[in-house]
């Protein structure tokens, strides 16, 4: 009985071929979409976290201003806030009780005129470290970072990112010559290695001066931005932060229970944040494609309401020369059931595909994009459009369950 | 005569039927009362709209009455079940349309073999059973043709077949002949009289063409939705003889 059901359907679906055609068209473009879309968000959002991920996961970093567990800290809206300083780093260094930091550097940055025999360009200055090469892995390519005593004497040295050195310097050699920022000469004394852009920030076009002639020389101020703090065992870069915070509070005479005025995050924390972005961005996707859905099953619905006359004729006709109510529904719901499988099953098959084109075409363009097809994608592709499927199919042999067969045979 | 004596298969008293659209109340049929015997072959007359396509509707289980009884072998048919009407309309009747009501696109054979779909026929069976019914019309020729590629007088032989594939032993025929020039009428009518007389099926036949009711035994005529007439064919017209005649 069910296979010549089956025939039945296939010559049914044969007879009927645009209208098939058009409805399977429907829900493969729904289901193929959904995958398609929230594949591409989870690539996007993998290229992302990588990047984040490529700066070391041993790293601490410590923001001034107070402990928020939720979003990031306040010197991302541009509030200045002066808790933290460079002694206070420092002295993370040297601490006893803090026999995993690796290094430390402090941070503080600017904007400034950079100009070098009549060129002049607008570059970000950092003030940081003599330590930045160990901390942030980065080499340096020509000449030498600054050291501990220029951070010391407050030398007016610089170190180039390489896309800036280009910049201004084109093929010359830049080490050795003056630069001035603001109305200052700095003297170049090594160039960095390209490292291409990190998270949202370009690294190869700062120019790192010691942050101790940052702050008295050109911003005038003692705190700084941030620091980072580089840990040699992975595994203690919870404990480390907890120890931190401990000292940092008890320098700022802050109780053990108190609200601290700095804020130390490990790199999970930041990957939160970053998560907490790009969630709401799949988010977003997601019902954008949703509504892709939405529509695109409404015009599925639309075929086949047009088609109910002509099919509830044929229910009649059938009901006309002895088919049971039975019979008429089974041959709709296994019709329905068998184009909604193949078109679902094609649909599938397509936004897999698609996902994976688009993947390898990112990653050939050397980003590190993760392919990943989510569960919940095909569910709700296949769940939403094999349901709209299912459901206009069967509504005509529901009306026309109603009807007796001459009712049927001339329904409008 | 003698057939009368039988007890009837279709028994109507004051079938009436109206149809309601949209508050619009038509009055179609007005109280109609006749009997129909096992074998009887019957004619229906009467002017366009005087309700004869309704009436057929409504004794071959496609329709219901407004009101009135309708025994069907001495059984009520408003007490049947869905399921049982279904039955009967597979086993008890062929119903050759006014309209013919051909599915779509659909092939000759396909169309054909319909009502065996929902019989216990085997597959191959079913082909032998339904390939018999077309030659019977004379389409064997036309077996694999799509139905909208078909005339209008094939059409309706195709309409046929449908309704005798499944051997009932009550044929309602709605203007069969009305697309057909001579030679084919007389073909349809010629099986059809063949199955009254050497099968002993039962067969309702509308017909506006006093010449074709001739083939009947018995002639019914409908004006308005009311039974003006019911007489016996005094001079039977036969099929069988015509064709010799015509040699
Ligand atoms: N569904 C319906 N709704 C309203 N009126 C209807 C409906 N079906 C039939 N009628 C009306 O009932 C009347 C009888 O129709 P019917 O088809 O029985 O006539 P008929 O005698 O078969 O005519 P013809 O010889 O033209 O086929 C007509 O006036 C028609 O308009
Ligand atoms: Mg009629």
């Amino acid at each position: 009985m069910l296979v010549e059901h089956l025939s039945g359907t296939i010559n049914n679906i044969r007879q009927n071929k645009t209208r098939a055609f058009l409805t399977m068209l429907g829900i493969i473009i729904g289901i193929a979409g959904v995958i398609m879309i929230i594949s591409v968000g989870a690539g996007a959002q993998s290229i992302i976290i990588n990047q984040v991920k490529d700066q070391g996961s041993n790293l601490l970093a410590i923001f001034p201003g107070n402990t928020d567990e939720e979003g990031p800290p306040a010197a991302v809206f541009g509030i200045t806030i002066t808790t933290l300083t460079n002694e206070d780093i420092l002295s993370l260094k040297n601490s006893k009780r803090l026999q995993y930091v690796e290094d430390v550097s402090s941070y503080v940055q600017g904007t400034d005129t950079v100009s070098w025999k009549g060129h002049t360009a607008e570059a970000t200055f950092i003030g940081s470290s003599y330590a930045v090469p160990n901390v942030e892995s980065a080499a340096v390519e020509y000449g030498n970072f600054f050291t501990v005593e220029d951070e010391k004497s407050l030398q007016r040295v610089a170190v180039l990112g390489a896309d800036i050195a280009e910049n201004i310097f084109g093929d010359e050699n830049p080490i050795g010559e003056k630069i001035k920022i603001e109305k200052h000469n700095f003297k170049i004394i090594g160039v960095m290695e390209k490292r291409g852009s990190s998270g949202f920030s370009n690294n190869d076009t700062n120019i790192y001066i010691p942050v101790t002639t940052a702050q008295k020389l050109l911003l005038g101020i003692n705190h700084i931005s941030f620091a980072r703090v580089k840990i040699s065992d992975e595994s203690q870069i919870e404990r480390t932060a907890e120890i931190i915070e401990e000292i940092l509070k008890e320098r700022h005479d802050i109780d053990i229970g108190g609200l601290a005025d700095f804020d130390v995050k490990n790199q999970k924390d930041a990957l939160d944040v970053l998560f907490s972005i790009t969630n709401a961005i799949t988010l977003f996707l997601t019902s954008i494609a949703s509504i892709a859905l939405l529509v695109g099953s409404i015009g599925i619905m639309n075929i086949m309401l047009v088609a109910v006359q002509e099919r509830i004729r044929e229910i009649g006709l059938r009901k006309a020369v002895g088919a049971t109510k039975k019979d008429i529904f089974l041959q709709f719901l296994i019709e329905t059931i068998f184009m909604t499988l193949i078109a679902g099953i094609v649909g599938i098959l397509i936004g897999i595909a698609i996902s994976y084109v688009i993947a390898i075409i990112v990653q050939s363009l050397n980003y590190e994009w993760h392919f990943s097809i989510s569960t919940l994608s095909i569910i709700l592709g296949a769940g939403v459009s094999g349901f709209i499927g299912l459901l206009s199919g069967i509504v005509p042999a529901i009306k026309a369950g109603k009807l007796n067969p001459i009712e049927a045979l001339t329904y409008e | 005569m003698n057939k009368k004596k039988n007890k009837p298969i279709i028994d109507i008293t004051d079938i009436k039927k109206e149809f309601v659209n949209e508050e619009v109340v038509t009055k179609v049929l007005h109280g109609i009362n006749f009997s129909i015997e096992p074998g009887e072959f019957l004619a229906i007359m009467g002017p366009s709209g005087s309700g004869k396509s309704t009436l057929m509707h409504i004794l071959g289980f496609l329709d219901t009455p407004t009101s009135g009884t309708f025994l069907f072998d001495g059984v009520d048919v408003s007490k049947l079940t869905d399921d049982q009407l279904a039955e009967m309309r597979n086993t008890q009747i062929g119903f050759v349309f006014q309209a013919f009501n051909l599915l779509p696109k659909t092939s000759v054979l396909d169309n054909v073999i319909l009502p065996l779909l929902y019989t216990q026929f085997s597959k191959k069976e079913r082909l032998e059973i339904a390939k018999q019914a077309i030659d019977a019309v004379g389409l064997t020729h036309r077996i694999n043709n799509l139905s909208n590629q078909l005339s209008g007088g094939e059409k309706q032989r195709v309409a046929i077949a449908r309704a005798l594939v499944n051997n009932p032993p009550i044929i309602f025929a709605d203007e069969p002949t009305g697309n057909l020039d001579s030679k084919s009428g007389l073909q349809i009518m010629q099986i059809l009289q063949d199955l009254n007389i050497s099968q002993n099926h039962t067969i309702i036949l509308v017909t506006h063409e006093k010449y074709t009711a001739e083939h009947a035994e018995r002639i019914i005529k409908l004006r308005d939705g009311k039974l003006v007439s019911d007489s016996p064919v005094s001079e039977r017209v036969l099929a069988n003889n015509e064709t010799e005649l015509k040699k």
